[in-house]
């Protein structure tokens, strides 16, 4: 696992050992504080997805800020620890269709309010009887699909599967539950109705359509993750949202003009979905990364004082990808260590 | 972390999804194959712990041949979970240049024989004065720029500044020196040769360069995965610095004297039409960093269309063979990002599960 030389608190965020990706606290609290407000303004709830973080302290200051439905993992694994740190009302955004899984699933709906997700009847029976082996009772949502590369039923097959989920035993329908299509959520969510089937709950995805989401009619909860720490694709998106995340790096070799390598590289930022960029130093670039090393160019031609020694400060594309290659969030206000926390979900992709 | 470890003997139709299993058989024959390459050459390997971050998976290597005794390690870290693991022979094949990395360096050269790669005098001057101060003595190697344009010396006269105060300073020992080459696409057999002997070149001629200058050069470490067998025809080379050989990447499957070692089990968990199957796993497991996506072990007629953060999306050519709850493997197109990304190999031979081992390296970025 990570084995930071670990700082005293109170440490300058720039003594920090690299790589480490370094969370700002004000800019969290900032980020949490819009978001939740906006939605709650809009009559909905946020239901924060833990997976963009995998952080069991991340999640709590979550919940504490208010205006939350529960909240939301990608796995089941990572449901399993989250419980584990006190987090009572959970869904999955997945779908858990294997003998051994379905098991797990059941036992842990006896403990918290576990819900997940659905798209084909076989597998609602089979979550049923799970369920009624165990004594438990599941919360089961159907999945709308919102284009060909994913999982789930189009909007004209919702009602249907939506119905055998509230009539099976053991099992409570959760809600709907949309990805980046909204106009297909709202359509399922339309056909449930005209064919009066109660839904207790439509979940609309994406930080980066918060507010329009929360406000789109019928919408009752928002599935969010990106916003807490940020990342470069909701920057782009959502500029009134804090760069609160970012992973100090430090320039190991010099030796061209204009060039540098810093100790971050593919292993330590995950670039699956983008490179990151640099947020200290104006006009620099991060052109690539190999596996251990990333280059940084002075593209805008300045000088620049870069050289062996110096601290970079690297926005990651992608929060939730660059969360899970480290086993710590190091918890800085105004630019001191305050606390250093788990990455406890990271890794549990079963 | 919790770990999921399943029973030894558990069949992999069994095992939970996705999981990262190591097939056994093609490990050894990796391993046997390195054991028989390297028998009479002067040159051995040094496999880099960057790859397989596993002190078990690693010792297997030195106990079957053909090696110097020791690992490269990419991190101070990760060369720390090697001496922990009973390794005592350790390159560090990244510049360390913090006070508190080079402190643990030398803790660690306390343990074992621990080299470090420099291409800077300022750092050949700091790691002297905290491994002096300390008592101890820290081995230097001269990183050599050849096709990276990474870290490294740009010129053989920048070799032998740095090899004269490593021969000076106290707490320090000049070693030698290693470079670290690239190739791209699917090179033929003659472009691999003469690529990879002129990129080694440069570091010989480095060395030759420093021993001219009257210091004496114990170690050339250069050479990787696409140069294993190109390394022990050019006979001031030492020791290899490979990895991928171990697991193997789809992107490497041009040396074809090695097997797929490494591989992702995934289950298919739904079928949305005829010719679609979603599978378990994605891009944050299995790590597709260049764009290159895996491929489906054995299913000519499965390709992947695209990976999500945690599904992939299979297509066939005609009706998709797969239902939902069927398994499938995934090669990779990068083992070592996705290794990174595990904390345990599943070790499988037979079908079922013969061992379990902790990834011990795995997040060791420091």
């Amino acid at each position: 696992m990570e084995r930071p030389t670990f700082k005293p608190i109170g440490t300058a965020s720039e003594e920090l050992d690299t790589p480490s990706l370094v969370v700002d606290l004000d800019a969290l609290d900032a980020n949490l504080r819009l978001v939740h407000d906006a939605v709650r303004a809009a009559g909905a709830s946020v239901r924060p997805r833990l997976d963009y973080h995998l952080c069991p302290a991340v999640g709590h200051l979550q919940v504490a800020a208010g205006g939350t439905s529960g909240v939301a993992v990608s796995t089941l694994g990572q449901a399993e620890v989250f419980s584990q740190h006190g987090f009572r009302d959970i869904l999955v955004t997945n779908l858990v269709v294997t003998r051994s899984k379905l098991s797990r699933a059941a036992a842990l709906g006896r403990r918290i309010r576990l819900a997940v997700l659905t798209d084909s009847s076989a597998n609602v029976d089979a979550l049923s009887e799970a369920a009624k082996s165990a004594g438990s009772n599941l919360g089961v949502a159907v999945a709308v699909r919102a284009d060909e590369s994913t999982f789930g039923l189009t909007p004209s097959d919702v009602p249907a599967l939506a119905a055998r989920i509230s009539g099976s035993p053991n099992l409570d329908l959760a809600g709907l539950v949309g990805s980046s299509d909204i106009e297909s959520l709202l359509e399922a969510a339309e056909n449930c109705s005209a064919s009066d089937v109660h839904v207790p709950s439509v979940i609309a995805g994406g930080s980066a359509t918060y507010d329009s989401s929360a406000a789109a009619a019928g919408v009752t909860d928002v599935l969010a993750g990106a916003y807490a720490l940020n990342d470069n694709y909701l920057v782009s998106r959502r500029p009134e949202l804090q760069k609160a995340s970012r992973i100090l790096a430090t320039v190991i070799s010099s030796k061209d003009d204009g060039l540098v390598w810093v100790d971050a590289g593919q292993k330590a930022t995950s670039i699956d979905t983008g490179l990151p960029s640099v947020d200290n130093v104006e006009g620099v670039v991060v052109p690539r990364m190999s596996a251990e090393h990333g280059a940084l160019v002075n593209e805008a031609g300045n000088g620049w004082d870069l050289d062996v020694g110096s601290k970079v400060w690297l926005v990651p594309d992608n929060i939730a990808n660059t969360a899970n290659v480290y086993d710590y969030i190091h918890a800085t206000r105004d630019g001191r260590l305050e606390a250093v926390w788990e990455v406890s979900a990271r890794g549990r992709y079963n | 972390m919790t770990s999921y470890i399943p029973t030894l003997g558990t069949p992999i139709s069994e095992l939970e999804t996705p999981a990262l299993v190591l097939d056994l058989d093609a490990l050894d024959h990796n391993y046997a194959h390195i054991a028989s390459l390297y028998a009479d050459t002067v040159c051995k390997m040094r496999e880099h712990a960057k790859n397989v971050k596993t002190p078990a998976v690693l010792r297997k290597q030195i106990e079957a041949g053909g090696t110097v005794g020791g690992v490269c390690a990419a991190k101070v870290s990760e060369a720390e979970v090697m001496v922990e693991g009973g390794i005592t022979d350790i390159l560090i094949t990244s510049q360390a240049v913090t006070d508190d990395k080079i402190a643990r360096i030398c803790s660690m050269a306390r343990a074992a024989d621990v080299k470090v790669a420099v291409d800077d005098p300022r750092n050949v001057q700091m790691i002297s004065d905290i491994s002096n101060g300390a008592g101890t003595d820290v081995g230097l190697v001269i990183e050599v720029n050849t096709s990276m344009d990474r870290a490294g010396i740009r010129g053989p006269e920048e070799g032998i500044a740095l090899a004269r105060m490593a021969t000076d300073l106290p707490g320090v020992s000049f070693k030698g020196v290693m470079s670290h080459q690239s190739i791209t696409g699917d090179p033929d057999q003659e472009t691999r040769f003469s690529e990879g002997r002129h990129w080694m070149q440069i570091c010989v001629d480095a060395k030759r360069a420093i021993e001219d200058a009257g210091f004496p050069v114990e170690i050339v470490s250069t050479g990787e995965t696409f140069t294993i067998d190109v390394a022990p025809e050019m006979p001031e080379v030492t020791e290899v610095q490979g990895g991928t050989y171990a697991l193997m990447n789809t992107t490497s499957a041009y040396m074809e004297d090695f097997q797929f070692a490494g591989k992702v089990l995934s289950t298919v968990v739904s079928r949305p039409d005829d010719s679609t199957a979603i599978g378990d796993v994605g891009y944050r497991a299995l790590a597709a960093p260049n764009g290159v996506l895996p491929s489906v072990e054995n299913e000519p007629n499965i390709t992947v269309e695209s990976l999500a953060p945690d599904h992939i999306v299979l297509k066939s050519d005609g009706s998709m063979p797969l239902s939902v709850g069927d398994q499938f493997l995934l090669l990779s197109a990068q083992q070592d990002i996705l290794v990174n990304r595990w904390d345990q190999f599943i070790g499988i031979r037979n079908g079922v599960v013969e061992d379990v081992w902790p990834i011990l390296a795995r997040g060791c970025h420091h």
